[in-house]
């Protein structure tokens, strides 16, 4: 009985409907030309560029006589080959340096309001990796897209090399440091009495604040003004009017059993991502699935957070408050738990019916914040207004979710930013004639400043405008003098933005270009110039202010230099401070929102950080620019987020463009249809649409800070969108690389793509994933591989459920892999040269669909049907069972590329150094960011995923070296390495004790197309969503 | 054997070919020996020239560390 039960189950599961997966509305609705353009190879258009009708008619006979002339001309033009320049080792070798073994030093890198611990690796003096330091305790040996593509921007050919300053005929001209010095001093010192402004960005050293405070000294009337476009003040005040405390407490995200992010994409730009991906992972361990937390986000546009969502609600973004008081209504009704006034105005059922809300849903969150009263988090987004914080805090107070709030670390400010309030007065100031002299210390406020601030004609009124930046920008162009600074890998600093430790920041190579440290240059105008400049002079300065300021108080065993040789070399420096503790919830804030109501009309406009460009400083970043969205998957430009209806209401469909109006100011940008976009909601990400900027950023986007204004944040309730003028091409990988398909195939249901259930089916059935695997395989045409694989055999295990999607991983497989960047309009034909992707798979409504990622990279086949094709074997099958490319074989047929089932495949159809933006990537400098244990590719090659074969070839060098066994877990991939998660495991298949083994191994392992019988070897960890039932 | 069917045309093209490719040896041998290889010899050390500008330095301050910790192969 028990055994025909089993058999029955067995069937049912087998033939149980599948879910229908689709990748957007055109798949979803089976549009004819998607399935067509699937069914090819390469996009139609990809041979528009080669007409046979146009070749001129050319005798074969004139063509070879002319060929034996220019052969002999060209002949007479060649030098000899080995004489490409003197190439010889180093004549002083420096000591530790082993020519050919790369170096790591550990430093910082600050951009907006994070600090992140990193590792540079360096080769014969240049860095050529980026990633985290290990002993950091934020980020524990990870890193985000932003500071891996950080490499490239000490590279970037646009970067400012020399001073500048404005002629008579607002020109820039060429300077040197010397004049600009002499010049500036002469205006600092004789300034007629007027103020002279700093305006920073975040301070996130304390001894750059310490610069600053001695030039407020040497000249009286400096003031500093520090402001970020992103910041944490709503939700700070919100805190300190509620605890009485300045900074809102870091999360325990590890412990919470229960996540409720509002508008909230903590795991994409909200807060640190990389330590908020750690925690949150934690707790998704295959290894412990009865522990999973349950993650219900409310927001308005499909965010990162939102795309891991258990439970996801569309709601515009001006209905957060009245949700958060119709949740306290409802919590404080079944806790009993007594609110300071009535909330029965604020009823849930009637909320959730007014905004279409899935009352089933609504129950759940409910359910679950009373029944983990205690283990639970719910989290406002840093957009979000005032009053929707302290509601928020108020409800964690009843719920007794104050447990999850760090008591150990908590955030550290070095300068409080500056109010709104003081950055008008600063305006008025130099509208009034009383500001003589403005500095931009690496700052971009003309860009960032809301326009109606008047900023930028107020500047006019300044006589001497001083700009400190890498590269140009829009406030360095209003400005008199622009003088170039280090990047941060060749500048000394230090860091504290946490309690508990201070980062340390060394340059690890000498400026590339005629470039200061900001800090020497303040440092060189206090004292006047008085000497020639000393470039040590703020290494002397920093340690200086250590050995006076820090060291003191850290009762170090050591004497100063051993502390700070030792120092350096971790990269970090513990110290043991205590924490003021928050004292009990006032309830007088909450009282306040008594008559507080949030009105809704119209559209909502919200503004919020672009995943990799940021606030607008990475814009000229190539990587960065062509990494896919997280969600959309769009290159090269910013867009409107709106909802089918939405895009029904307006009359608008992809690419064409909208006209949004907030009070007096506009923007005309294009609109992309986001499944899962609430209605009525415009979600437009900024850092786009910069007029000043290199080439590479030249041209890209939107600027959205045109709708900042001095009296609002980043959410506007009261705006209007009506249909725009004309169309505008976004690019959209999500389409590309297409699995083959047939006209309603249930490709990735019924052919094993994405396999996922929930945690209930999983502990119920742990075998769950393996029931649903095809039996029935292709045949295999060749035999086994004999005497293969019995020694070490390469492999990957993904685990889908700690896989955010961030694409971290794909940014660092492009460094590690000097890997192309082929501008938007190759991208727009499916040429992007990414070897990695974040496939990303939409299921249930169109409206509401919940979004399954997956990291597709080259399989490494056992039985890979792209080397069969390839007619001159450049594609082999190694012992250890990585599927090779040999570059130099490669004629280019790309037949392997057609057969490749997983189109992971990529074919250099330029010589994209000279294709993207007229050879920019051929400058000499840029030839100094590829990693030289990885060939560079050229035109007519075909590439993929190597499994880091030269992290392996290091592996298998050090155990001959060291005569022993190649050890697995000694090689770390590029994108294992990267992902904050540790979603990615990489190993030896055949070491059964192997920690990879696990992961390789588990029940919910399966392979991608395993009916093709390939043989992949990378297995995925079927996703669980921890959801109330056994569906999905 | 008929030779009437031999294109003297096609006689002249051949002498054609290989008179240009005498033409292209002697060049080359021309252009090798003295004063013309002098040009090419500038145009190398333009390249040398353009290289040193990014020239790299290593910071002789900074210290660097072998154990690149756990997540760090």
């Amino acid at each position: 009985m028990a055994e025909a039960k089993d058999k029955m189950n067995k069937e049912e599961n087998s033939q149980k409907p599948d879910v229908n997966y689709w990748k957007s509305f055109a798949d979803l609705h089976n549009d004819p030309a998607l399935i067509e353009a699937s069914r090819h190879e390469f996009n139609e258009d990809v041979t528009d560029e080669f007409d046979p009708a146009k070749l001129s008619k050319f005798s074969r006979r004139k063509f070879l006589a002319l060929i034996g002339t220019s052969a002999a001309l060209a002949g007479a033009g060649c030098s000899d080959y080995r004489d490409k320049g003197e190439i010889v080792p180093y004549t002083k070798m420096p000591e530790d340096t082993v020519v050919g073994k790369p170096k790591y030093y550990a430093s910082t890198f600050n951009y907006s309001s994070q600090s992140h611990g990193i590792l540079i690796k360096t080769r014969e003096g240049r860095p050529v990796k980026v990633d985290g330091n290990p002993d950091h305790p934020v980020n524990k040996g990870k890193t985000n897209a932003i500071v891996q593509a950080s490499l490239l921007s000490l590279y970037d050919p646009d970067r400012l090399q020399y001073p500048i300053k404005k002629t008579n005929s607002s020109k820039f001209t060429k300077s040197t440091w010397k004049d600009v010095d002499s010049e500036i001093l002469d205006v600092l010192k004789s300034n007629s009495g007027k103020n002279i402004s700093i305006i920073t960005g975040n301070i996130h050293s304390p001894t750059t604040k310490k610069v600053l405070d001695d030039f407020a000294s040497k000249y009286p009337g400096t003031k500093i003004y520090s402001y970020e476009l992103f910041n944490e003040e709503i939700r700070n005040s919100a805190w300190k009017k509620c605890y009485g405390t300045d900074s809102y407490p870091l999360i325990k995200w590890n412990e919470a059993k229960v996540i409720v992010a509002l508008e909230s994409d903590f795991l994409g730009t909200d807060g640190n991502k990389v330590e908020n991906s750690r925690l949150f992972a934690e707790g998704r361990d295959v290894h412990n699935a009865k522990n999973f937390n349950r993650l219900y986000v409310v927001e308005g546009n499909m965010s990162l957070t939102g795309t891991n969502a258990d439970y996801r609600l569309r709601l515009r973004p001006d209905a957060q408050y009245n949700f958060v008081m119709s949740l306290l209504s409802e919590v404080s009704r079944r806790t009993g738990a007594g609110v300071p006034f009535n909330l029965s105005s604020f009823a849930l059922d009637k909320f959730a019916k007014a905004y279409s809300l899935d009352t089933k849903k609504i129950k759940h969150l409910i359910n679950d914040l009373v029944n983990n009263k205690g283990k639970s988090i719910v989290y406002a987004g840093r957009t979000l207004p005032e009053g929707v914080h302290i509601a928020v805090n108020y409800l964690n107070e009843i719920l007794g979710n104050k447990n999850l709030y760090r008591t150990d670390s908590s955030a550290f400010s070095n300068l409080t930013l500056s109010s709104r309030s003081e950055i008008e007065n600063l305006v008025s100031d130099m509208n009034e004639d009383k500001i003589g002299v403005v500095i931009h210390f690496d700052s971009d406020p003309v860009f960032q400043f809301p326009e109606d601030l008047g900023y930028t004609d107020a500047l006019k009124k300044v006589s001497t405008v001083i700009s400190l930046t890498e590269s140009i920008n829009d406030s360095s162009a209003a400005g008199n003098y622009t003088l170039p600074i280090n990047h941060a890998f060749e500048s000394w600093g230090d860091a504290k933005t946490r309690t508990g430790f201070y980062s340390l920041q060394q340059p690890v190579i000498a400026p590339i270009y005629d470039t200061r440290e900001k800090e020497a240059v303040l440092l060189n105008w206090i004292g006047e110039a008085k000497s020639d400049f000393n470039d040590t002079i703020y290494h002397e300065y920093l340690m200086k202010n250590w050995w006076e300021n820090i060291y003191p108080s850290l009762n170090s065993k050591f004497g100063f230099k051993e502390f700070w040789y030792g120092a350096l070399h971790d990269g970090i420096v513990s110290v043991s401070e205590s924490l003021n503790s928050f004292g009990s919830f006032n309830n007088s804030a909450f009282s306040k929102l008594k008559n507080l109501r949030a009105n809704q009309s119209g559209y909502a406009v919200i503004l919020s950080e672009h995943y990799s460009i940021g606030d607008g400083k990475f814009a000229n970043n190539g990587w960065l620019q062509e990494l896919p969205h997280p969600v959309s998957k769009i290159t090269w430009d910013n867009y409107a987020s709106i909802s089918k209806n939405t895009a029904k209401e307006l009359g608008v469909k992809n690419n064409d463009k909208i006209l949004v109006t907030v009070g007096k100011r506009s923007l005309e940008i294009p609109v992309f249809i986001q499944p899962g976009c609430a209605d009525n909601t415009i979600a437009i990400e900024t850092g786009y649409g910069r007029t000043v900027v290199g080439r590479v950023g030249e041209g890209t986007g939107f600027n959205a800070n045109v709708l900042f204004s001095k009296d609002s944040d980043w959410l506007f309730t009261t705006s209007s969108v009506k249909k725009g003028n004309g169309t505008y091409q976004l690019v959209s990988a999500q389409e590309h690389h297409l699995f083959d398909r047939s006209p309603n195939e249930n490709l990735l249901g019924e052919r094993e793509i994405i396999r996922e259930g929930t945690v209930k089916e999983y502990l119920e059935n742990p075998h769950f994933v393996s029931e649903m695997h095809e039996e029935e395989k292709v045949d295999q045409i060749y035999p086994k591989h004999p005497d293969w694989f019995t020694g070490v055999k390469w492999g990957m295990a993904i685990d889908l459920n700690k896989c955010t999607g961030c694409s971290d991983c794909v940014v660092a497989c492009t460094a590690e892999n000097n890997n192309p960047v082929v501008g938007k309009d190759q991208v727009a034909v499916g040429r992007e040269m990414q070897w990695l992707r974040v496939d990303a798979y939409y299921s249930g409504s169109e409206d509401d669909p919940i979004v399954s990622k997956q990291v597709m990279l080259c399989q490494h086949c056992d039985n890979a049907p792209c080397e069969n094709v390839c007619p001159v074997a450049a594609t082999t099958h190694s012992k250890d069972g990585l599927n090779q490319m040999v570059y130099n074989r490669c004629v280019g047929t790309r037949y392997c590329s057609n057969n490749c089932p997983y189109k992971v495949r990529r074919f250099n159809f330029f010589n994209f150094r000279d294709h993207f933006r007229d050879g920019f990537q051929q400058e000499g400098i840029l030839d100094l960011v590829y990693n030289p244990e990885v060939t560079v590719r050229s035109r007519g090659v075909m590439e993929k995923c190597t499994f880091c074969i030269q992290r392996i070839a290091t592996e298998r060098e050090n155990a001959i070296r060291e005569n022993r066994e190649v050890i697995g877990s000694n090689v770390h991939t590029a994108c294992q390495d990267a992902c904050g998660t540790n979603a990615i495991h990489f190993g030896d298949i055949n070491n059964k004790n192997a920690e990879f083994y696990k992961y390789r191994n588990h029940e919910l392992g399966y392979y991608v197309l395993e009916k093709l019988n390939v043989k992949p070897n990378v297995t995925y960890l079927a996703k669980l969503r921890n959801t109330h039932s056994e569906k999905i | 054997m008929k030779f009437s069917n031999i294109n003297f045309e096609k006689k002249i093209e051949r002498k054609k070919f290989f008179t240009t490719v005498v033409v292209g040896i002697v060049t080359y041998a021309v252009l090798k020996s003295f004063p013309f290889n002098l040009f090419i010899k500038k145009k190398k050390n333009n390249k040398i020239e353009n290289h040193k500008k990014n020239m790299i330095k290593e910071n002789p301050l900074a210290v660097s560390r072998t154990n690149t910790g756990v997540n760090n192969g």
